[in-house]
């Protein structure tokens, strides 16, 4: 039964082959075929696997492959674990990434590398069940870094726009300065523990960084740059916004749902280690609340679609970091999970309305499409209230189990629930200034709005019931993980819980009346905090910054070594010695000038150059 | 069988011969059958992974006098750590001669007798057990890569090929010197004179004469390499020098340097190559930085794969140098896996360079959709490049720094680690730099519609991505092969250390 | 005993031979300084033997002196002979040997 779950594998990987070397011969149905197809093969393998568990014993399985490598001290199996925690992400990747997938064969119509997208999108899925259902280190970075490469792909899709493939690459090179952080991560632990999987370093641990725990604070600190870049969490977060390039399903699926969860996975994951230093565990809650408050601040001023909900994603993950660096990590595979359903719906449905609009993302150039877009509206309408923990919506149960674990927990307190929940009030501001402006008031745009057809909606409808009902099952999917993870019975607060109500129905009601009852003093609010809304715009100046500090000097000292210091100093030293014997040649021969005196002079100076030579030879003993 | 090896060198060198004096007029004669003696060396050399390489001996040993009065003997064999430089060689070959094919117009009998004679030379390197021997194919190697960098060179033909000759030849005269210093001392220890490498193992030098005679092999090898300072023969040679033999430098002829290194200095001076790890650690780390850095400033599509070639090389000694299996196992691994991938971008420039007729990226404009695969083939040979996990690259390199991380051999071996890491971000970005620059449309001016990949070029491009993703998928194929000898390498080294540390 | 200050006369006289030798351009001045070096080393020679209680260096001494002697003669005729061909006897004028 268990080797089923290699499907999840080889069916998407197989998806990814025969598109990518049909070159694109395939027709638009055939390639959506099989790009939709192998996922589904994938969802249902995994969910066969799920009640496997869930009928038996919950016990984690370790299937070995193969003997990957073996030299000196290191030996590594290619092996795949199937425990609660790896089937709970399989479902959430496979389930949203198959209603993806669906929702892209009508999207994606009549792109002229419609099959590359498939291919591309298969590939991301076979590479997210690597990082997954990795037994180890090792194949967890091949997994991390195959995401990152179909995240380039798919950033870079529109190859002919310029900033596409700027963004692509913006990407890429974070991503690998986390995949970097990793792999020294996983040579420290490799030199303490003798072995990089799972398994053994999570019960050896304890044991071998008994003397030395600076070192595993510096293997998790390197681990968690991965999870950082991955994760968009400050400050390597700047690429996040510049993915939006992609075309909106891979914005939904790779970008909200699945692939910058992988850094909350990995900590979950790794809990076993993190919670040996705890000092790494309150940066872990420090990044995450300081991320997410900023990115709550940004959303608060974008007017493209698809940024306000990007930067919503990083603060929302931010809220995952918060609640894994607690220690309460079903919590934050909880939210992961809701935050999934919703966030894809979101994203699903901002794409549908920039469908309908032929491609505007600017809301500006939106308004009124309550009336034209139906579906579309209440879909977004569901997504955006379980954003902002609109109670009954699945967001509520594990947003505000986050916020109250903010202050009851050991480690939390006001400051930290303060911000939290301030950052909820600026999320249910921001999201719902996106909602006022793109479906109250009148049309502002040129376009014609139209509303999508039932390929796009009703992946949106499955996914808006999720969003509703995803919050429901919160104790028996506490029970179901807690067969991989610890997990602590989460706290309960009654006054925390009316102000948890509350702050969300407060920021609807502050968003109503900016962006729909008083937008005139808006603009006047605007105006008056100029530098503030500039810097806000401009996302705190970071992309600035790191271009000023890192990029530039980068490409600058590049291009001096190269074309500068390599011919100029470096080839120009070797030459000199050339030269050198080419001069002393041409000196030694002018000096035969046939002159006695001069000969003398020669024969002298050898007399002495030997005389002396033999005397220091003779005083250096046994050369 | 046993005389298998013999096959291997004297085969393209005599056909090589055989050309010179053939009289056909067609070029494509030359073209043709160049390679189809490089294949069926290929396939010869196939029989070599029949040995036995368990026990980390050599195997295919051929051993009888060519000038006794002197003691130099023809010896030669294979043991784990040649056995992957020999099959390299005999694929990259191939490879060589599939790019020569519309690049080297003129005097192309000339040249695929040359290519053939170097094949011959560099796999008598690979497998010469004697030093005598060595350095007569390392010369063998020298004189047809002269006239292969100067006759074909793009542009200051002359300077280029003086300038790799005579930085060669300075190293390469000091190893002779070496060798003779070598095979006295022996023969005043024991009054016998050889240069059998296995004999003259357990010979013992003067204290400072073994420095010295350390640093004559070594400056020899580290030349070849090239090490960092030592390199800057290489961007002419690399830029200048026509693709195939770009192919054959990059691919095999740096790895002559690296497995001169592992065979002749660690087995002769163990104790001097652990004292001095420190020092090429360091110029090792100083090669990756500045290689990859250089690279993020060049123009030129071969310019950047020549930087980075310097960076990924020197990789390689980060896992020599740190002194145990891990790190040995993983150096020869990682030579294989450069070779292959070099070859494959040197092999991807010259395709777009004939195509596009340009190779600036600030001038190339082209857009991937128009060629699929041409795009597809080069991007993964290009990921490979890069690092990127899961394939054969990243194998080597992760298993380079792991040897290295856990080494004994020095206290500062993490810092080396922590900076090298950064080479290998350096590495994505010249590489995307690379390839976006090439394949992707730039905001300013039109795309150029190439001709999608054609099938020779297929055949040459097919079994480079074949060896990318099968070692990334199942390296232990190889490293099982080669772990015997660099066990019984590492076991010799540190027995030697041991001896040496009691003696003070 | 050291004659310490034999040898220092020796190697005043030499250098005096020395410099005369690469200053001069009159063949015969140049002889002289040539005979000056070859007396300064007998005299060191001589110096030596003493303080060494050996005849070795008074021999030697004796056969540097039989050596100068003869040397003198063929020196000089070839002068004589240089003066014939070239009308002079300044030793820059004769460059023959200049490469």
């Amino acid at each position: 039964m268990k080797e089923l779950i290699l499907f999840t594998l080889i069916a998407p990987i197989s998806g990814f082959m025969i598109l990518a070397l049909s070159g694109n011969s395939f027709s638009e149905k055939k390639a959506g075929l099989i790009g939709s197809i192998s996922v589904g093969i994938a969802f249902l393998a995994t969910f066969i696997c799920l009640i496997d568990l869930v009928s038996g014993s919950h016990v984690a399985k370790t299937l070995t492959l193969y003997n990957w490598v073996s030299v000196g001290n290191f030996n590594l199996n290619v092996s795949i674990l199937v425990d609660t925690l790896s089937i709970v992400m399989l479902m959430i990747i496979n389930g949203v990434g198959f209603v993806i997938h669906c929702y892209s064969v009508e999207y994606m119509h009549g792109e002229k590398a419609y099959s590359r997208f498939f291919s591309h999108m298969n590939l991301f899925i076979f590479s997210m069940n690597v990082l997954v259902l990795s037994a180890d280190f090792f194949f967890l970075i091949v997994g991390w870094a195959l995401v990152g490469l179909s995240s380039y792909f798919l950033i870079g899709f529109y190859t002919e726009k310029h900033s596409a493939v700027l963004a692509a690459r913006k990407a890429f090179v974070m991503n690998v300065i986390g995949d970097v952080g990793m792999l020294v991560g996983a040579l420290i632990l490799f030199q303490y523990i003798g072995s990089v999987t799972y398994a053994d370093v999570f019960s050896k641990a304890g044991t071998a960084f008994a003397n030395d725990n600076a070192a595993l604070a510096w293997a998790c600190s390197l681990l968690l740059i991965g999870a950082f870049a991955k994760s968009a969490q400050f400050p390597l977060h700047t690429w996040l916004p510049d993915a939006m390039e992609g075309p909106t399903p891979v914005s939904a699926l790779i970008h909200a749902a699945t692939m910058v969860t992988a850094g909350v996975y990995l900590i979950v994951r790794c809990h076993v280690i993190f919670e040996l230093v705890p000092n790494v565990m309150e940066w872990i809650v420090f990044i995450g609340i300081l991320t997410s408050f900023m990115a709550a601040t940004i959303g608060l001023v974008k007017y493209d679609i698809k940024r306000v909900i990007a930067y919503s994603t990083m603060s929302q993950l931010g809220y995952m970091f918060v609640a894994a660096g607690l220690g309460y990590y079903a919590l934050a595979i909880f939210h992961l999970m809701t935050h999934a359903f919703f966030k894809a719906l979101l994203f699903l449905s901002a794409g549908s309305v920039i469908h309908g609009l032929n491609g505007e993302q600017d809301i500006r150039k939106m308004g009124g499409l309550k009336e034209k877009m139906p579906v579309t509206f209440y879909c977004f309408m569901i997504g955006s209230l379980a954003l902002c923990g609109f109670p009954l919506f699945s967001g509520f149960y594990s947003k505000e189990a986050i916020i109250t674990v903010s202050f009851m927990s050991e480690q939390g307190g006001y400051c930290l629930w303060f911000f939290a929940i301030f950052t909820a009030f600026l999320t249910s501001v921001y999201t719902f200034r996106n909602v006022f402006l793109t479906f109250w008031g009148e049309y502002r745009g040129s376009e014609k709005p139209h509303e999508s057809n039932y390929i796009i909606l009703v992946p949106l409808i499955i996914l808006a019931l999720l969003a509703i009902i995803g919050g429901y099952w919160k104790s028996g999917f506490s029970e179901f993980l807690s067969y991989t993870v610890k997990v602590i019975e989460d706290p309960h607060n009654t006054i925390l819980l009316i102000i948890g109500v509350i702050v969300p129905l407060a920021g609807i009601y502050t968003a109503y009346q900016m962006f729909v009852v008083n937008t005139k003093q808006t603009e006047a609010l605007r105006e008056r905090f100029r530098p503030l809304f500039d810097t806000l715009q401009e996302n705190y100046y970071f992309d600035l910054i790191y271009d000023m500090v890192f990029v530039k000097p980068v490409k600058m000292v590049g291009y001096f070594l190269g074309n500068i210091f390599e011919p100029k100093i470096v080839d120009r030293l070797v030459d000199l010695a050339g030269e050198f014997a080419d001069f002393f040649g041409q000196e030694v021969t002018m000096k035969q000038d046939g002159k006695i005196r001069s000969y003398g002079l020669m024969v002298f100076t050898g007399a002495v150059f030997v005389v002396s030579s033999f005397f220091l030879l003779f005083h250096i003993n046994n050369f | 069988m046993e005389s298998i090896v013999s096959w291997l060198i004297f085969l393209p060198i005599l056909c090589g011969i055989g050309l010179f004096y053939a009289n056909i007029k067609e070029d494509d004669f030359y073209r043709s059958s160049g390679l189809a003696v490089s294949v069926g060396v290929f396939f010869i050399s196939l029989a070599l992974l029949g040995g036995d390489y368990e026990a980390g001996g050599f195997v295919f040993v051929q051993h009888f006098q060519w000038i006794p009065q002197l003691g130099v003997n023809y010896l030669v064999g294979v043991d784990g750590i040649s056995l992957y430089l020999v099959l390299l060689t005999t694929i990259i070959f191939p490879i060589a001669f599939l790019s020569m094919q519309n690049i080297v117009k003129e005097r192309v009998k000339e040249f695929v007798a040359l290519l053939l004679i170097l094949e011959g030379g560099i796999i008598g390197v690979f497998v010469s057990l004697d030093l005598v021997l060595f350095y007569v194919f390392w010369e063998v190697m020298l004189i047809p890569s002269y006239f292969l960098i100067g006759l074909w060179a793009e542009k200051d033909k002359f300077y280029t090929a003086i300038k790799f000759v005579v930085y060669t030849l300075v190293g390469s005269l000091l190893f002779l010197v070496a060798i003779i210093i070598i095979g006295v001392v022996h023969f005043k220890q024991t009054g016998t004179l050889t240069f059998n490498l296995i004999e003259l193992q357990n010979t013992v030098f003067g204290d400072r004469l073994q420095y010295m005679l350390f640093a004559f092999f070594a400056l020899a090898f580290c030349i070849k390499i090239p090490l960092f300072p030592l390199h800057s023969w290489m961007p002419h040679a690399y830029i200048k020098s026509s693709i195939p033999m770009v192919i054959v430098l990059t691919g095999i002829m740096s790895k002559t340097g690296l497995y001169g290194l592992m065979r002749f200095n660690f087995t002769l001076f163990p104790s001097i190559s652990h004292e001095v790890s420190g020092l090429f650690l360091v110029l090792a780390m100083a090669g990756i930085i500045y290689g990859a850095w250089c690279a993020i400033g060049q123009d030129d599509v071969k310019g950047i794969a020549a930087y980075s070639s310097l960076s990924h090389l020197s990789f390689v000694l980060l896992g020599m140098f740190a002194f145990n299996s891990i790190g040995e196992s993983s150096a020869v691994l990682q030579m294989f896996n450069h070779g292959i991938v070099s070859a494959g971008i040197f092999f991807y420039v010259g395709l777009i360079e004939e195509r596009v007729g340009d190779r600036k990226l600030s001038s190339v404009k082209m857009l991937s959709s128009n060629a699929p695969i041409l795009s597809g083939f080069f991007f993964v040979i290009v990921l490979a490049a890069l690092g990127l996990p899961g394939l054969n690259n990243f194998v080597g390199e992760f298993l380079l720094l792991l040897g290295l991380w856990t080494t004994e051999a020095v206290s500062f071996a993490p810092m080396v680690v922590y900076i090298s890491v950064v080479a290998i971000v350096f590495a994505s970005i010249y590489m995307l730099f690379m390839y976006q620059g090439l394949m992707y449309e730039k905001p300013e001016g039109t795309a150029t519609e190439i001709p999608e990949i054609k099938g020779k070029e297929l055949s040459a491009i097919i079994p480079i991505c074949f060896f990318i993703i099968y070692i990334g998928l199942y390296p232990a194929s190889l490293t099982n092969t080669i772990n015997a000898s660099t066990d019984k390498l590492v076991t010799s080294i540190h027995k030697e250390i041991k001896v040496s540390e009691n003696k003070e | 005993m050291v004659h310490l200050e034999i040898q220092v006369l020796a190697f005043l006289i030499l250098t005096i031979g020395i410099v005369g030798f690469l200053v001069r351009k009159n063949p015969i001045v140049m002889f002289m300084s040539i005979e000056l070096m070859l007396n300064a080393v007998n005299l060191s020679l001589i110096g030596f033997a003493d303080e060494l209680k050996s005849v070795d260096g008074q021999i030697f001494s004796l056969i540097v002196m039989t050596v100068a002697a003869a040397e003198v003669v063929v020196g000089l005729a070839i002068i004589v002979v240089i003066f014939r061909v070239k009308k002079s006897t300044d030793v820059d004028s004769i460059d023959l040997l200049k490469g």
